[in-house]
């Protein structure tokens, strides 16, 4: 189950809310409280190919200009 | 992992990526801030083991193992972000094909031997011939490691047969800077990417090769702030999607374009007249090219730029005359900061000495330089390509601290440094990389006169261009003999004699020197798996064996072990014994003694435990009155840099023509060493990708990023595919001069390859592209073209 710390990036005004909304769909993903254009985030995935599945998911969303990775958990590698 | 648990991590995971943002907005920071420090995880700081980068990261380690990794709040560098491979980079120490014991190659099978064994057949092969033993280096050994075995070829052996796999990626922007400065690397640093109007992308894909840094200007963006990317580009990459100008050039051609610029800024009246009069000289190749050439008028030089002109380049280099007005219109203009950046585009190049120099010259033309964001700046693609490279001087023709070999006075000052005897030193440079696998791959009673290669922390089994000639050569070779020490088997290791199982990252202590002159320290974590030694240990018990077989190179004046090292209570510790090596810090010892080298070229460095408690400093780092070091951001510039002379604005101290004035130079356009023809209609250019670093050898066995590109593949056009009946993902032919390769081909994948241009990777040790690679070197960098040669694309199967 990796388990990753991530930073997203969202553009100003209208499609930066409506990405936010959509993040908040993602069960895989708890948000943390947005401050300005970013959101933290850590991601829950099942396994590898899930976890890079959903970065591509979440870099799609329109709104979203940039994940950066922060923190990654290796135990469960 | 129980539910508690994994709530635990979530919890810090969250908690980091919010402390990041914490930290953007400005809110206070703990002074070491960690994902946790409850949970048994014992955290501490290094830089990242991969690119030249720099980026810190923060190592979790639990019951001995790397288990957690964060990116480093506290670093300038990458304020938090790691990339891709950066998040990863904890398992690059857990393959499962770790090499763990020393091994002899015997009747072709390679079997376990003792370290005592190992050590004393490279001893022995080095006291046979020491003037026919080399070591090839690396821009991964940390800055201690490269510096023991420059000590040990240069002050023990009195040769100079060393040179790091680092000359294959930048030696073209080391003689770049020393033609126009007179010193190597940079003026400037990343803050230029912070503040730069304009960031002109030379040949490089920046977003893939150095994500972190242009994660810096992406965030500006994203802050409102206006940041205009240009990229110059010979495909379009990850980097073209973020560009507000996508200038496609045919290869080779940047020589022209860069002309074009000059050109236009002269024709124009807009270069910075100034600027130049006052802090440059004009200057163009010898008729043999050389690297400090011979001096120009500027009449002589701007009739040289005549024929440059926007319709000319056009016509040489596909990109059109408009955009190149647009070009020297920014360059014109002095309301706007422009930071250039380049890596492989321009190094890997048949030219590359001359279009660095090139860059440099019309920044200096235009005076967009010595102001923050207004730079030309390089960009390395090893951890410490620059600080074990280039300061350290594992060049074959460099001694450390910006000395060169063939100079008598840096050769006396040393041996003073390093306490040996006057004239231990040699005058004569060694081999090159290119020419030292080709000496190598010799008979010697043809002219090989290079019989042991010692290999250390490099691949050069898939690195190397032109691998048939320049590698397998050594096959059936009988009194050659190829040691290795690494990691990983490797496609070096399966030609290797003798492989020594080494240590990595931070399975011992160590010190990389990043693109921006940061010098970074760390400490051992955690054990090397089996018998696995550092490579510094290495070296030294190898000298140490030398010295007791009766090399009489392995003391010093005095009669001291060249390596000797003492306890604070001035005890000799026998550190060439593995059980003693830790017995005291090794690193500081060595970095003690070579930071005396550094201040020649105004390349201070600070003491060691200044390293210890910093992110990194930039050097020179200099005392103040008050007794604390400070770093430089802007060489050159007396805003920030502690020697330029108070009220010079600008001196470029170290300058060639001694008059503290920077040459501009010309140089013409010159077509590449191979063009496409008739037979080889195609341009084959090859690189890297985001998700693997050089070779393979640590990304390929970290499932997350082998699975993300498990393979290389060859890009083309879907035209000339279709042209040719080639449907994406089937195998076709590649071909060259030099031989041939089956690839899957890849049309619409990660880059997008102009018309009549193939673009391959090099991670793939199963598809070694540089079988079939040029290679042609800059005549004066020596470094090699992997951009550009001459290919064919066959339908798997076509006769050929």
């Amino acid at each position: 189950m990796p388990i990753s710390g991530l930073v997203i990036t969202i553009e100003r005004g209208y499609r930066g809310d409506a990405a936010v909304e959509a993040l908040k769909q993602l069960r895989e993903l708890t948000l943390g409280e947005r401050s300005g254009n970013q959101v933290p985030a850590a991601l829950e995935s099942a396994d590898v190919s899930h976890s890079r599945g959903l970065h591509d998911q979440l870099s799609a969303i329109p709104g979203v200009t940039l994940v950066d990775v922060v923190y990654v958990n290796l135990e469960s590698l | 992992m129980n539910l508690p648990r994994r709530e635990f991590i979530k919890t810090s995971a969250l908690a980091a990526a919010s402390a990041l943002i914490a930290n953007r907005v400005g809110a206070a920071l703990p002074s070491s801030p960690t994902a946790s420090e409850s949970d048994g995880i014992h955290w501490d700081k290094a830089p990242c083991r991969f690119c030249g980068t720099g980026c810190h990261v923060r190592v979790g380690v639990k019951d001995g193992k790397v288990v957690a990794i964060q990116g480093e709040q506290l670093a300038e560098v990458n304020k938090g972000l790691l990339c891709v491979k950066g998040y990863h980079v904890g398992l690059a120490l857990y393959g499962k094909d770790r090499l763990t014991t020393p091994l002899l190659r015997r009747n072709g099978k390679l079997e376990p031997i003792s370290w005592d064994e190992a050590i004393e057949i490279v001893s022995r092969r080095i006291l046979h011939a020491p003037e026919r033993f080399a070591i090839y280096g690396s821009g991964q050994w940390t800055i201690p490691e490269g510096y023991a075995a420059n000590k040990l070829i240069k002050a023990g052996l009195s040769t100079n047969n060393i040179d790091p796999n680092a000359r294959l990626c930048m030696s073209s922007a080391v003689t770049g800077y020393l033609s126009v400065y007179g010193v190597d690397e940079p003026a400037g640093c990343y803050d230029d990417f912070d503040r730069c109007d304009v960031l002109i992308l030379w040949g490089n894909n920046m977003a893939e090769m150095h994500p972190v840094l242009f994660s810096r200007v992406i965030d500006r963006r994203s802050r409102g702030e206006k940041v205009t990317i240009i990229d110059l580009a010979t495909r379009r990459t990850r980097s073209t999607d973020f560009a507000d100008e996508h200038l496609l050039f045919k290869p080779q051609t940047d020589l022209a374009i860069a002309n074009g610029i000059a050109h236009l800024l002269l024709k124009n009246g807009t270069w910075d007249k100034a600027f130049a009069e006052k802090h440059c000289n004009f200057r163009k190749d010898t008729a043999e090219a050389s690297l400090l050439g011979e001096a120009m008028t500027f009449e002589e030089y701007k009739a040289s730029l005549e024929k440059y002109t926007p319709e000319e380049v056009e016509r040489i280099s596909g990109v059109p005359a408009g955009k190149i007005r647009m070009l020297g219109d920014l360059f014109g203009r002095r309301d706007i900061r422009i930071t250039s950046t380049w890596c492989m585009g321009f190094n890997q190049h048949s030219r590359g000495t001359n279009i660095n120099r090139l860059c440099h010259g019309i920044h200096l033309l235009s005076g967009h330089f010595g102001r923050p964001g207004d730079a030309p700046t390089s960009l390395t693609g090893q951890p410490s390509a620059c600080g074990t490279a280039r300061e350290v001087g594992t060049l074959c023709n460099s001694l450390p601290g910006g000395r060169l070999v063939t100079n008598a006075e840096h050769r006396a000052d040393s041996e003073k440094l390093w306490n040996v005897p006057a004239g231990r030193l040699s005058a004569k440079a060694g081999h090159h990389t290119v020419l030292l696998w080709e000496k190598f791959c010799t008979p010697t009673d043809e002219g090989g006169d290079i019989q042991t290669i010692w290999v250390q922390a490099t691949n050069p089994g898939q690195s190397l261009p032109n691998l048939n000639k320049l590698f397998r050569g050594k096959k059936n070779l009988a009194d050659k003999f190829l040691i290795v020490s690494d990691v990983y088997p490797t496609a070096t290791t399966e030609l290797a004699d003798l492989v020594l199982p080494s240590a990595l990252w931070v399975e011992k202590n160590g010190m990389f020197g990043n693109s921006e002159r940061r010098t970074h320290q760390w400490f051992k974590m955690v054990q090397p798996p089996g018998d696995a030694r550092d490579d510094s240990w290495q070296i030294i018990a190898v000298a140490r064996k030398l010295l007791d077989l009766g090399h009489a190179g392995m003391r010093d004046r005095d009669g001291n072990f060249l390596f000797a090292a003492r306890d604070a209570q001035g005890r000799e510790v026998p550190i060439w014994e593995w059980k003693h090596f830790y017995d005291v810090n090794v690193d500081r010892l060595l970095f003690e003694e070579y930071r005396t080298f550094s201040r020649y070229k105004h390349k201070d460095l600070a003491p060691y435990d200044e390293y210890v408690k910093a992110r990194g400093l930039r050097w020179p780092v200099v005392q103040d009155k008050n007794g604390s070091w400070r770093e430089t951001k802007f060489r050159f510039a007396e805003f920030d840099d502690p020697y330029v002379t108070k009220g010079a604005g600008i001196e470029f101290y170290h300058s060639v023509t001694k008059d503290n004035r920077a040459l501009i130079w010309f140089a013409p356009y010159e077509k590449a060493a191979e063009e496409p023809d008739d037979e080889f209609p195609f341009w084959l250019c090859t690189g890297r990708v985001l998700e693997h670093w050089h070779t393979g050898t640590l990304t390929m066995r970290i499932p997350q990023l082998s699975g993300a590109m498990p393979h290389a593949y060859v890009e083309m056009h879907p035209d000339d595919a279709t042209e040719r009946g080639i449907r994406n993902g089937e195998r076709v032919v590649v071909k060259t001069r030099r031989g041939e390769l089956q690839l899957p081909v890849w049309i619409g994948g990660r880059s997008r390859v102009p018309r009549g241009s193939l673009f391959v990777p090099f991670f793939d040790e199963r598809l070694l592209i540089n079988e079939i690679t040029l290679g042609e070197p800059d005549p004066i960098s020596k470094e090699p073209d992997y951009k550009k040669c001459a290919a064919a694309v066959l339908k798997a199967g076509t006769p050929g």
